[in-house]
């Protein structure tokens, strides 16, 4: 009985296959939740009225909270989404539309998947040297423009894969209608492709937020409340870092509170990314 | 045998065609006329160069780069195949409709109006009955007309399928290409598209590409067979589907192809 | 011309021109007894032909269901069309000629005395041809051969002569004396269902003709003599 052999060899593999991706889902999931347990058994303490409205105490000084790091991480990002947004959808739809096998194109791929794995402080270190050694200070914009430079080959990325998804037979029936190439794109692609495009930019957004070494050479940190994107800003991720290695007892306590605050936020809007733009069928 | 004089203008004439993917040769010297406001369908087993050749008329495959088409194809005696050739314009000219329904992720109303916008300024009353004359001559404004602002992804399959019909002449093109439009929908939607095709005759030069061949048979006034990139034969349908000339023709009819 | 992809479609097909050829040579030896039975006064052969005349009218239907079951589920299109269309046809005339030929046998009931030799003669040689004409029709409906189909449409005109000159003899024997007026009307009808066989047997070779052409057959027939006024 050959068949029932063959049979049973695969239903071995078949079953090694699948324990083998179990284990592996298995430590993944270990892994996050023990990072959750921990964030929130050390950090949920910190949430308070001080944590969201004071800002960072001076070393040796009690209580104190993050307000003037939530405050210029928020604005960082913000305006980092506002930038690269933009400039990434463009481009992914440069990519995707029009430059198809063009050489220009090609660069540009290449450019951005070298970017989409260049280590974070190598950007930093970039804009340090091209931006902040001109100006002589670190600064919010600088900040931004190192997200940015984060932020825009993952839109320009997803975004080119999601309009590459759009079915060429929508592309062939605006076009067989006499529209030009541009309206195609934006007023029939990109529209097609929205949910997708969106969860593409709040993803970057999600990834950009919790980095630190490239806001390190930029926007550095700043003890006071600010809102002056000129000046040094905090950041929570450089908060953390400074703060998690300090020896004050409060200050520890703030980066956990931060730490989870910040893990929140990005599952927060991977969640919504995902939930809220699911391919509607 | 009296010869008589009848009037036949043609919409189009093809002659010595051409098709090439990149090395592959799709279409081989194809000559055939098609005429004025009559139903044309293209038959033949799939790969035999019926929707290239349909695809040629609106020049869509020009969107693909490796794909070029040589000889001459005559649109109302304009080469269409000339490489200034105004593609935009000529796809106004050259409707066509897809085989899977392709609505626009617009309204129902934007849907239809999206071509007309393109090359015509109306004014709001001018476009409400634009979109509505659309939507009655596919035969889908009584379905439609108390939701005009909902998305056209909301509507059935068929209606969806006779949604893209109507925008296609609201543009009012001279001619209209199907490509399968059918294939993908239930008995009575294709139906109420093959009535359709049959009163467009009225206004548009049709040319189908259909599977089907009782469908060609129900619809179409010509029949052209295609087989391997060659127009084996092309006659009124009556006679393809009755006694046709070629013994390929017949095979292929009659279900005995080898 | 090849097979069908779908086998179970060729064997329908196949059956119906089996049927057909099976009815075809009922209908020949149907004939073919008649005009002995009518000629020979054998009221035992009238007898087993209108028996068998039941057997033609199944015939008749069981084509027709053939017919409908190809056309509704198979939709046949070029030769197969053709086909089917052709043989709904025949089937109906063929049906008619048994009918015709019931009709004839059943005449030899009523002679009252035997036929004059030469009336006989005449009718014998009218009947000859379109038994004649009835088998070739059948081998060009079998054969496929639009030739002979177009030889029996033209050869109408002949029976037409044939079947006149024996109603001109029997007029001439049933004025000779009154005795002869039931046997000569009897043999009048029987000439005159001669004729029509024949005209069915004519129609029988357009339908080939169509069959294997797809086109009518196309001009008048040669002899350019005035055509029979029985066609019905």
């Amino acid at each position: 009985m050959k068949n029932i052999k063959i049979y049973n060899s695969r239903k071995r593999s078949n079953f090694i296959g699948l324990s083998l991706s179990m284990i592996a889902m298995t430590l993944g999931m270990i892994a996050l939740t023990w990072i959750l347990f921990v964030l929130i058994s050390k950090g949920f303490s910190a949430f308070n009225s001080n944590f969201f409205f004071n800002s960072t105490p001076a070393a040796g000084s009690a209580g104190g909270g993050l307000a003037n790091a939530i405050v210029g991480s928020l604005m960082i990002v913000a305006s980092c989404t506002l930038i690269s947004t933009p400039i990434g959808i463009l481009a992914g739809v440069y990519l995707s539309e029009y430059g198809d096998r063009s050489k220009i194109a090609n660069i540009t791929r290449l450019v951005t998947d070298v970017m989409l794995s260049a280590p974070s402080i190598v950007i930093g270190l970039f804009v340090y040297a091209i931006y902040v050694s001109k100006v002589k200070h670190f600064s919010g914009f600088a900040g931004t423009i190192a997200l940015s430079l984060l932020a825009v080959p993952v839109i320009v990325k997803t975004t080119e894969n999601i309009l590459r998804l759009v079915p060429n037979t929508l592309r062939e029936a605006a076009y067989a209608l006499g529209a030009p190439k541009w309206k195609v794109s934006i007023t029939v692609i990109l529209k097609a492709a929205k949910s997708g495009v969106i969860t593409g930019v709040l993803l970057a957004v999600a990834r950009v937020s919790g980095e630190t070494a490239p806001l390190l050479f930029t926007a550095l940190n700043n003890q006071f409340f600010s809102t002056d994107m000129n000046k040094p800003i905090s950041t929570l991720p450089v908060v953390i870092y400074q703060f998690a290695m300090s020896p004050y007892v409060n200050w520890i306590n703030l980066a956990w509170g931060g730490a989870l605050l910040i893990t929140l936020t990005v599952l927060g809007l991977n969640i919504f990314a995902r939930v809220f733009f699911r391919e509607k069928r | 045998m009296i010869q008589k004089n009848i009037v036949v203008k043609n919409a189009i004439e093809v002659r010595n065609l051409n098709f090439f993917y990149g090395k592959f040769q799709a279409l081989k010297n194809i000559n055939l006329n098609i005429v004025e406001k009559k139903i044309t369908a293209f038959i033949g087993p799939s790969g035999c160069g019926k929707s290239t050749l349909l695809r040629v008329f609106n020049r869509m495959y020009d969107l693909y780069p490796e794909q070029k088409a040589e000889g001459e194809v005559k649109l109302y005696g304009d080469n269409i195949l000339h490489p200034k050739r105004d593609l935009n314009l000529l796809r106004a000219k050259v409707g066509m409709i897809f085989q899977k329904p392709t609505p626009f992720p617009m309204s129902i109303y934007d849907n239809i109006a999206f071509g007309v916008r393109l090359y015509e300024n109306l004014k709001k009353q001018d476009m409400d009955a634009r979109v509505e004359w659309a939507l009655k001559k596919a035969a889908l404004w009584n379905e439609v007309k108390d939701k005009m602002k909902q998305s056209g992804l909301s509507l059935s399959g068929g209606q969806q399928q006779r949604l893209c019909i109507a925008r296609g002449i609201a543009v009012k093109p001279a001619v209209l290409l199907l490509d399968e439009p059918t294939s993908a929908l239930d008995p009575v939607s294709t139906s109420k598209i093959e009535e359709l095709i049959y009163e467009l005759k009225n206004d548009y030069t049709v040319i189908i590409v259909t599977h089907n061949m009782q469908q060609a048979a129900r619809v179409s006034d010509s029949t052209a067979f295609m087989y391997l990139g060659d127009l084996v034969e092309f006659n009124e349908t009556k006679k393809i589907f009755l006694k046709p000339d070629r013994k390929e023709t017949e095979d292929y009819i009659t279900g005995r192809f080898g | 011309m090849s097979e069908h992809i779908v086998k179970s479609y060729e064997e329908q097909l196949q059956n119906l021109t089996n049927t057909i050829v099976k009815m075809g040579g009922l209908a020949e030896s149907q004939f073919a007894n008649s005009v002995n039975a009518l000629l020979k006064r054998d009221e035992d052969l009238a007898d087993k032909i209108a028996g068998k005349d039941l057997k033609m009218n199944e015939f008749d239907i069981k084509i027709e269901n053939q017919v409908i079951d190809l056309i509704a589920l198979r939709q046949p299109m070029g030769i197969d069309l053709r086909e089917t269309v052709s043989s709904m046809r025949i089937s109906s005339e063929l049906e008619r000629i048994g009918d015709l030929a019931k009709n004839i046998a059943k005449r030899a009931r009523y002679l009252e005395f035997d036929i004059p030799a030469n009336i006989a003669d005449s009718l014998r040689r009218a009947a000859n041809v379109v038994e004649k004409n009835l088998k070739d029709v059948l081998d060009a409906y079998s054969k496929r051969d639009k030739d002979i189909a177009y030889r029996v449409w033209n050869s109408d005109l002949e029976i037409d002569k044939l079947v006149n000159f024996a109603m001109d003899e029997l007029l001439k024997f049933m004025k000779s004396n009154k005795k002869n007026l039931e046997l000569s009307t009897h043999l009048l009808f029987a000439a005159k269902h001669m004729e029509r066989v024949g005209d069915h047997v004519s129609n029988i070779s357009e339908n080939v003709y169509f069959l294997v052409t797809g086109d009518q057959i196309k001009g008048t027939r040669s002899k350019g003599e005035k055509s029979s006024s029985t066609r019905n």
